[in-house]
């Protein structure tokens, strides 16, 4: 079971909620990804206006509302926003986000540990997102993290996979859950990722922006079962070069 | 090259040498290029040439493309709220311009406030502050106070004033000021000092340097726009998305943006010398949006509700709702608009309009952790 923070969760995918169409699109779609864990940009969130509210919209007595400092810029803002939502009520779970380029939102590795050492310290589990460099991994660990979230590739740029050597070593080092977030374009890209072991996934854009959200939902939620029971079940080492595998040796 | 500021890079273009590569585009340069996946500001002749307007359907779909997998399904909202008409200036093609004898008023806070709950209750979080050349923003605290004072209940303040200095942009910054508007009108020099006869804002300068200056004071957007209408616009466009890209480059931490105002009737008899048709504008989002993925492309009720929806759903992002364009206007509707409205829904019917295209409307994306 992954457990992060000392909570356990079954499902190993975690879902964002900032491109759907609509709140009920949403819902179908969380609900059919069995996702226990979902994040909302607090920037979006108005306790003012219920009806276009996506808090409104989630399940809290089944799910872990994991509430993201998207839009900071650097430390002190992410730290603020943080407070502002553990103050609305929202518990203690933050995904710490500091991404000063607005372009493409890449996160500021220096202001992004000076916030993580604030905010585990005010008692925050801070759940990072980070370039997938496996120093900076450790040294978050070190700050008190409670999940380390490297990209795959930029953010909504569905490429899958690109920081997978990085990743690779960030998972072999790491003595917390690290998830997967950002640029996973499609369901087998999700599955690679689980293969290779990490603890889970983050999916948004490539769920809130299909043709079919609630069927995509599903499509990375098997992904992510099947990535894990193959990753636990042992993969064998992929070979460097394609064999045969009826060789063609005496036929002629 | 590294140029010191947007000027001297602007000094390096000849207008009509820029026309001149716009209107001679052939269709196998075209046709190459749109084979690319990404665009360069360097390719906006090209997108954005008579040529390219027989293919807007192709450019259409990439844009629409490109503004799902940046933006999702999500359309922000705004609204303009007009603090003072009076103005210094003597711009021919507007109805705020200081010779034109319409009613002037200054809110007082008192009036602001009221305007501000109005457009609260119907949901806004993201305010627009709109002037004409008053006076007393460079020698008050009028513009300052009035930020500060709509901050504590909207967390995402724009202005879109006269231009500042980079102390006032600062000032502004401190008591929540996160975005700016800021357009040229036009980026061709003979045209602007045509059609800007009177007043501070025949400085071309003072007003090209501006959004320098607010980036350097912190202003975290910036809207970069020309009045359609005053001069070619595929070559105005193509200084305006220049201009856009040199402050995305030199300060790299400001999220740019295009508004795309059309000349309006107003008050006065002015006629644009340039004729923008609908088909236009539309590729000229296009364009900008192949361009400039992540840039927020802003629509306002100057244009038709049916043509907006259209935009929102291709590629625009934000847009106004339920405008009035004069000040104290949400609270009595007695004085002249600066210019006519043609979209004269209510935000509700806005949000309606824009939840049956498939979008979600979002009334804020904004947070007072952010701003200050
Ligand atoms: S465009 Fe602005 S500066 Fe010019 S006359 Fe109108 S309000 Fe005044």
């Amino acid at each position: 079971m992954l457990q992060i923070a000392g909570r356990k969760f079954s499902s190993r995918l975690i879902v964002g909620t900032g491109k759907f169409s609509s709140n009920s699109v949403m819902k179908e779609a969380i609900n059919a990804s069995g996702s226990e864990i979902v994040t909302v940009a607090l920037r979006r969130v108005d306790l003012d206006n219920t009806q276009e509210d996506i808090i409104e919209a989630i399940d809290f007595s089944r799910i872990q509302i994991l509430p993201n400092t998207s839009g900071a810029q650097n430390a002190s803002e992410a730290i603020k926003i943080a407070n502002i939502g553990r103050n609305m009520g929202l518990g203690n779970w933050v995904k710490l986000e500091v991404t000063p380029d607005p372009w493409y939102l890449l996160p500021d590795p220096i202001d992004t540990l000076k916030a993580t050492e604030k905010l585990a310290k005010d008692g925050f589990a801070v759940l990072v997102y980070m370039n997938a460099d496996p120093v900076l991994a450790k040294r978050l660990e070190d700050a008190g993290a409670e999940a380390v979230m490297p990209l795959a590739s930029p953010i909504g740029s569905a490429r899958g996979m690109k920081t997978k050597e990085m990743i690779r070593i960030i998972i072999e080092n790491s003595n917390l859950p690290v998830v997967v977030d950002a640029g996973l374009g499609s369901p087998s890209d999700a599955g690679y990722a689980m293969e290779m072991g990490a603890d889970a996934v983050l999916v948004n854009t490539a769920i809130a922006t299909s043709d079919n959200p609630v069927k995509m939902a599903k499509a990375f939620k098997l992904a992510v079962e099947a990535g894990r029971t193959g990753y636990e079940a042992g993969i064998i080492a992929s070979k460097e070069h394609a064999y045969a595998s009826s060789p063609e040796k005496g036929i002629i | 090259m590294r140029y010191k500021n947007f000027l001297s890079l602007l000094e390096q273009y000849r207008w009509e040498k820029v026309s001149a590569k716009i209107a001679n585009v052939k269709p196998d340069t075209l046709d190459k290029l749109l084979k690319k996946e990404n665009f360069s500001v360097g390719d906006l002749p090209i997108l954005l040439s008579q040529t390219a307007s027989a293919r807007l359907p192709e450019l259409e779909k990439k844009a629409s493309r490109i503004t799902t997998q940046y933006f999702g399904k999500a359309r922000f909202l705004y609204a303009p709220l007009y603090i003072t008409n009076r103005c210094i200036n003597r711009c021919v093609y507007c109805g705020f311009n200081k010779n034109n004898k319409i009613e002037r008023k200054r809110l007082s806070s008192k009036e602001i406030s009221k305007d501000a709950d109005y457009l609260y209750n119907q949901g806004f979080r993201h305010i627009l502050i709109v002037s004409g050349e008053d006076p007393i923003v460079m020698k008050s605290d009028y513009l300052i106070d009035t930020i500060a004072l709509l901050h504590k209940k909207f967390p995402s303040i724009s202005i879109e004033v006269q231009p500042l200095t980079e102390n006032l942009y600062r000032k502004a910054v401190a008591a929540g000021c996160d975005g700016l508007s800021l357009y040229q009108e036009t980026y061709n020099k003979k045209v602007y000092k045509i059609v800007h006869i009177g007043g501070p804002k025949r400085d071309f300068r003072w007003r090209i340097e501006g959004p320098e200056r607010a980036a350097k004071a912190g202003i975290k957007k910036i809207n970069f726009g020309v009045l359609l209408g005053l001069a070619d616009f595929r070559t105005d466009i193509f200084f305006a998305a220049l201009h856009a890209a040199f402050i995305r480059k030199r300060f790299w931490k400001t999220q740019i943006g295009f508004s795309f105002p059309r000349i309006r009737p107003f008050v006065g008899s002015y006629q644009p010398t340039v004729e923008v048709k609908d088909r236009d504008l539309l590729q000229i989002i296009l364009a900008l949006r192949l361009v400039f993925p992540q840039a927020f492309l802003v629509l306002s009720t100057r244009e038709r509700a049916g043509f907006r929806d259209k935009l929102l759903q291709i590629a625009a992002t934000n847009t106004s709702a339920g405008s009035k364009t004069n000040p104290g206007g949400y609270s009595d509707d007695s004085t002249t608009g600066q210019f006519d409205i043609s979209d004269n829904r209510t935000p509700a019917e806005v949000v309606r309009a824009i939840r049956a295209a498939g979008l979600y409307p979002v009334w804020k994306d904004w947070d007072i952790g952010l701003a200050g």
